[in-house]
């Protein structure tokens, strides 16, 4: 465990003592500002054949065997202000300082809530934001609520996904019936995001908690994991997933329908509208599409249950008329079944997920197509402190075939990578 | 209270009226009415009213207090002109709204504004939201009646100095028509025996459960 995230956490700890000191609990506090901080404190145990995809490797963990210690794994600080009655302010300090460390904002935007004059509600986001996608990660500083690792869809949307722009969101709640049934539109346009596809692309699904900041970096594989003998550009060693390369705007949309969280179900539909042809120096846009289905409810004895699903594809390069250069179809989808008992939670996630070359000459390119496990108990001992256990167990399925680069350069078909992790989180949250 | 409670099926009401024992009000007599669901479970937070009393009183203020994130009482009911009280228990801040025309108001209601009061002068179903939380849902029947109140947890409602007569009772909850709040019976006011009346409504309703922590997390995203 190295000083500096000792460092942060000395200094978040202050922040959180320091209007304890000063003010208590004031009836004169308005409320005006909310800051959520929490600091992760992980012991890792790793069995994997790979080095961390964050070393350039073609693991699929955030670490390796090489990192089985104690780990600061994340710290954050989440804020939110009310600038005016209807207008607030988010941010979110993150701060990881293990392999690719950084001190960045992963979430920084402003909110309008008019006041409905209507059974329409009307609600903008304009800023660096996450899309309203991951049914999972619905905590402060976007953490995961329900595990220590996301799932795969939602690791890469930690990675590659962000939106730079304003998002529109239309919601009617049909207030005459007894359990408020929603109905909810949204859609956004945005800039920056080019190059999202590409880690998807060369390394294939990863699962893990890391999330990017706006403005960070992330490592490429040393060689492309899916498409092997296509040479890598020689200087893209790592990318920044959200510069705007192609100027271009980009947009999605969604629909959802949802009863509290007792019931959603969430169509969503993305579309970086990269130019696949742009380049600016070394970085390079790359066209992603997906489409999500977002799916939650209740199954009788309280138990909790979260489905994601997405499809889509990424291209880059040159047109060579019925692909590009660089394309690749993905899929995923995960199953979560989850029940709270009082201050103990059980998680139990089912994932599979595939990346397969969208030219594919019978069975002879890699693909990225396998399953994970993951099993997980969380306990909030306080008000400050939670503790988490995890175990997580990913396949892969390199090739259909035998006659695949993956096998050719010495690698078995299969590969199984599996983590251990302890967590102990502390966190606090405090109105000023 | 339990949700079992709340979920009850007002199909068949039976609306139970007895006068009061002891000393008669001036004015009228105390009458005490229970509701209760085809499943023979006690109707609570329900709204009752005498449409046809408006003599003038001076009502006490209604309180609707904001706590654990939604509107506590569900459902309340008050008379043209009655002061509602709004509260803050939280430790959140609320925004409470409602755009039901022509009673439409906002009041922010931040930390440290202890209670903001309001009036609604027309009658009508006054739909309540807060401005910072969506998922909260609340509800204010405003009524030109004088004599009205909600049930308790027993279904039983008590209402003071009910002038001698025959009185249409109406009820309303989420999912009754809010435009024509329907009639579940008359009581006649005068006699000395209690009066027992059973009632059929053309529709369903139920009354929202309080807000419950399930194993599905609130969503900040």
């Amino acid at each position: 465990m190295n000083t500096r995230p000792g460092v942060i956490a000395l200094i978040l700890l202050g922040l959180q003592a320091a209007p304890l000191a000063a003010a208590g609990e004031s009836v004169a506090d308005d409320d005006r500002h909310v800051f959520t901080g929490a600091v992760d404190l992980s012991a890792i145990d790793i069995s994997s054949p790979f080095t961390t995809w964050l070393d350039h490797g073609e693991g699929k963990l955030r670490y390796d065997e090489d990192d089985d210690t104690l780990q600061v794994t994340r710290a954050f600080l989440e804020y939110r202000g009310r600038v005016t009655s209807t207008v607030v302010a988010h941010g979110v300090l993150n701060i990881q300082d293990t392999k690719e460390k950084s001190v960045d904002l992963t979430e920084a935007f402003l909110e309008w809530r008019p006041v409905p004059t209507t059974p329409w509600r009307l609600r903008t986001r304009i800023g660096a934001f996450y899309p309203k996608l991951s049914l999972e990660n619905v905590d402060a500083g976007w953490s995961n609520a329900y595990a220590l690792s996301a799932s795969a869809i939602n690791t890469w949307i930690g990675e590659e996904l962000r939106t730079f722009g304003s998002e529109v969101r239309v919601s009617r709640v049909f207030s005459e019936l007894p359990l408020a049934p929603e109905i909810a539109f949204e859609g956004a346009i945005f800039y920056g995001n080019d190059p999202t596809g590409a880690l998807l692309n060369r390394r294939g699904w990863a699962i893990h908690d890391r999330q990017t900041g706006i403005t960070s970096a992330l490592p490429l594989p040393d060689a492309s994991a899916i498409e092997p003998w296509i040479p890598m550009p020689s200087d893209s060693a790592s990318f920044k997933p959200f510069e705007e390369i192609d100027h271009r705007p980009g947009f999605y949309g969604g629909a959802e329908w949802r009863m509290g969280e007792s019931f959603r179900l969430k169509f969503f539909r993305y579309n970086n509208h990269g130019d696949p042809e742009a380049q600016d120096g070394s970085s390079y846009a790359w066209r992603t599409r997906f489409d999500h289905l977002g799916l939650q409810f209740t199954l009788p004895g309280d138990i909790g249950v979260i489905s994601q699903w997405i499809d889509g594809y990424t291209r880059m390069g040159p047109d060579l008329g019925p692909w590009h250069v660089w394309d690749s179809d993905f899929d995923a989808r995960f199953l979560l079944l989850t029940r709270a008992f009082g201050r103990h939670r059980l998680t139990a996630r089912y994932d599979a997920f595939d990346v397969k070359p969208y030219n594919d000459p019978e069975g002879y390119t890699n693909r990225d197509q396998g399953h994970a496990w993951t099993a997980g108990y969380l306990f909030n001992w306080s008000e400050r402190l939670r503790l988490g256990v995890e175990y997580l167990t990913i396949a892969t399925e390199h090739c259909d075939t035998d006659q695949c680069a993956w096998v050719f350069s010495g690698l078995p078909r299969t590969t199984h990578q599996n983590q251990v992790q302890l967590s102990l989180r502390w966190q606090f949250h405090k109105r000023l | 209270m339990g949700s079992g409670d709340m979920n009850w099926v007002l199909t068949t009401l039976i609306v139970l009226v007895s006068t009061a024992a002891g000393p008669v009000a001036l004015g009228g007599q105390a009458v005490s009415i229970v509701v209760t669901g085809r499943d023979g479970q006690p109707a609570a937070g329900v709204a009752l009213y005498l449409p046809d009393v408006r003599t003038p009183t001076t009502l006490p203020p209604v309180v609707v207090d904001q706590r654990g994130e939604a509107f506590v009482p569900v459902v309340s009911i008050v008379s043209v002109g009655t002061e509602v009280q709004f509260t803050n228990s939280d430790r959140t801040s609320h925004h409470v709204y409602s755009f039901s025309r022509p009673n439409n108001f906002e009041l922010p209601l931040y930390k440290g504004n202890g209670r903001l009061s309001s009036r609604f002068a027309h009658e009508g179903v006054v739909v309540l939201g807060c401005n910072i939380h969506d998922s909260m849902l609340g509800y204010v029947l405003v009524v030109e009646s004088t004599r009205l109140g909600i049930t308790g947890p027993d279904g039983r409602l008590t209402l003071a100095e009910v002038p001698a007569g025959r009185h249409s009772v109406r009820a309303w909850a989420p999912g009754l028509d809010r435009e024509n709040p329907p009639e579940i019976g008359i009581v006649e006011v005068g006699d000395v025996a209690p009066v027992q009346v059973s009632f059929q409504l053309a529709s369903t309703s139920a009354v929202p459960a309080p807000k419950k922590r399930g194993s599905l997390a609130g969503s900040d995203y």
